[in-house]
């Protein structure tokens, strides 16, 4: 068992009214599996996702990775963690747009002890992968939305992380681009055994996953 | 722990949004520049002060300054113990072709001069090559004149100064033996010096001098001998006043009043607005940088390297800014020269201490001014940064 999500309960303090964002969410991915997670907006789909990536810590419950209890970690702890652990796929992008291709899908890598010219090599395959070896001096504002996306993705692989997480990956493409980047994480899923929990709205993308998880007002109606 | 912080991103930053970031510098530049004019005035107005002799008294009239002292005391002094060498000054004044073209002239004792301020002066206050001292010595109606004198007005050697006399009155005519420079801030380089002997000579034998400066073996104590000068005369009809030389400096500082002091306050308010200026930008930059924040730290990037990345922005942008307005300010007054405060500072010159003080305020102000929204971005939550809700 790869995660292990265990009675999560989230709330957020809005003003004065307290919000009950998961109420109770029990949720285990295997390694290299597939899980597409769907369900009406503000039912904590991306709050659920951020507690497993370690961006964020439960009221309650327990977050299992390879066996390792993520939660009362510091937050020292949890950025070294995700560091190491976790590659994150916005759905708009968050590219750094004062640094060009190269130097975004860089940026995981200078928080290793490669040598410059080892991270010149993992850089140089990850673009390659996403297919923009020949884009890697652009900067984010030069490229298409697709072309940001697939540098993201680059990035979120160039430290070889065990899983991906994937908020509303497509959200923000056309068809076209939204394909290529289903093609990519399935890819990445197929070949490289990458486990990938991705968030989206779309049917048609959630379909690509090995598993369907519904997700309402905060509780899984449905895993299929 | 391996925390590294992504400097890539700093200079990215300055490249990216380098409007601003010249603007800010700009505005820095110029407070620091106006902090190095102020503070080089509170030091020259103090420099007197500073950097007098450890071991010299100077002797006036107990009246006052303005009274006059009979030239044969200078052996009184001379006999009391401890007492090395005794020199003269007195107060000329006069008019060098016109009433505007103010400059300080005194009448002095070339050979005690040169000992008192140049062999026997550790810094060697007054700089004037051998041949220069003895062709000074030598020429009774010789003078010398420091720099930033010949410089204002093209003195060289050789060339005839022409004085005419007011308080001593007579038409006099000088040869310039040399230009001198100073070892010490508390020498004026704009002074001219000429012989006692011709003014006394021309005035008709009155032998006065304004002041007399007594350099002592260090070895004696300061204070007694001060007692010793002034009891020699206590019963005559020149009674005496005896300080040390940073005391009767310091006599000159005082006429000036609160001017150090009010300078002071400018300079401070200027500063303030230096830092406004720079926390204004921090603060632009962080709203800036807030999902950059987030990506960031999603990335797994720990808090303490985004503190330290934004903190360093705000360094190196006041530091360049203040760098250049100090080293401007250098150019100007120490290189170029200006004309105009050579008239009230004869020697504007900026000091090493200045210039350091100036460019390490600077790199205060960037701290200070960066911490403020370093601190607020390594302290927000991932999710916030990153949040599309602000
Ligand atoms: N940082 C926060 N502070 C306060 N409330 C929050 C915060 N983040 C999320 N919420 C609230 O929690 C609820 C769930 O948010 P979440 O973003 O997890 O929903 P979602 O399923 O991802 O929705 P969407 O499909 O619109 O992205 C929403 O009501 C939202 O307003
Ligand atoms: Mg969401």
């Amino acid at each position: 068992m790869l995660i292990q999500v265990r009675g999560v309960v989230k709330s957020y303090v809005k003003g004065s009214e307290t919000v009950l964002v998961l109420d109770g969410v029990d949720l285990d991915v295997d390694a290299g599996e597939w899980v597409s997670l769907m369900g009406p907006s503000g039912s904590g789909k991306t709050t659920l996702l951020n507690l497993i990536g370690g961006l964020d810590v439960p009221d309650s419950g327990s977050i299992c990775v390879n066996d390792d209890e993520m939660v009362g970690r510091t937050n020292a702890e949890l950025a070294a963690w995700r560091s190491r652990n976790v590659g994150y796929i916005f759905q708009l992008y968050n590219l750094l747009p004062v640094l060009d291709a190269f130097q975004n899908v860089e940026m995981p890598l200078l928080l290793t002890n490669l040598s410059r010219k080892e991270r010149r090599e993992h850089v140089m395959t990850a673009l390659d992968l996403v297919g923009l070896s020949d884009r890697i001096d652009h900067y984010p504002a030069q490229l298409s939305g697709g072309q940001n996306q697939r540098v993201a993705i680059a990035r979120a692989i160039v430290a070889d992380p065990a899983f991906l997480l994937a908020d509303e990956p497509t959200g923000d493409l056309d068809r076209k681009s939204a394909e290529d980047v289903l093609n990519l994480l399935q890819d990445l899923h197929t070949r490289f055994k990458k486990a990938i929990v991705m968030v989206t709205h779309d049917p048609h993308c959630a379909e690509r996953a090995d598993r369907l998880v519904h997700l309402e007002k905060g509780v899984i109606v449905a895993d299929t | 722990m391996k925390q590294p912080v992504p400097w890539r991103l700093l200079f990215a930053h300055l490249r990216r949004s380098w409007f601003r970031t010249t603007l800010t510098a700009a505005g820095v530049a110029l407070a620091i520049f106006l902090l190095v004019l102020l503070q080089t005035v509170i030091t020259e107005l103090q420099s007197g002060v500073k950097y007098a002799g450890r071991s010299r008294l100077i002797t006036t009239s107990a009246v006052s300054l303005f009274v006059n002292l009979p030239e044969k005391l200078h052996q009184g002094i001379e006999g009391v113990p401890g007492v090395v060498a005794v020199t003269h000054w007195t107060w000329f004044g006069g008019v060098y072709i016109d009433d505007k073209n103010m400059f300080a002239r005194f009448a002095v004792d070339p050979p005690t001069m040169r000992r008192v301020y140049g062999d026997l002066s550790a810094k060697k206050e007054i700089v004037l090559s051998t041949p220069e001292w003895e062709a000074f010595e030598s020429d009774r109606r010789g003078c010398i004149v420091g720099a930033a004198l010949a410089r204002q007005f093209g003195f060289k050697v050789g060339d005839r100064i022409p004085l005419k006399g007011n308080i001593w009155p007579g038409d006099y005519e000088f040869t310039v033996c040399g230009v001198y420079s100073r070892g010490s801030p508390q020498i004026d380089e704009s002074t001219m010096f000429f012989h006692w002997k011709y003014l006394d000579e021309t005035v008709g034998r009155r032998s006065v001098v304004s002041i007399f400066v007594a350099e002592l073996d260090p070895e004696f104590d300061a204070g007694r001998i001060t007692n010793e000068i002034d009891a020699l005369f206590e019963s005559s009809e020149n009674r005496t006043r005896t300080q040390t030389e940073a005391a009767f400096n310091q006599s000159f500082v005082s006429m000036w009043g609160n001017v150090p002091a009010l300078l002071g306050m400018i300079g401070g308010a200027v500063l303030f607005a230096a830092f406004m200026i720079a926390l204004n930008t921090m603060l632009l930059n962080a709203r800036d940088r807030r999902s950059e924040t987030g990506v960031l730290k999603a990335l797994g990037y720990p808090d303490r390297a985004i503190f330290l990345l934004n903190v360093s922005e705000g360094i190196v942008v006041c530091t360049i800014g203040g760098a250049a307005g100090a080293f401007a300010g250098w150019f100007i007054f120490n290189h170029i020269g200006v004309d105009a405060l050579g008239r009230f500072f004869p020697s504007f010159i900026i000091t090493d201490e200045t210039f350091a003080f100036a460019v390490g305020t600077s790199v205060i102000v960037g701290l200070v001014a960066g911490i403020v929204p370093a601190v607020i971005l390594a302290r927000i939550r991932v999710i916030d940064a990153l949040s599309r809700f602000g």
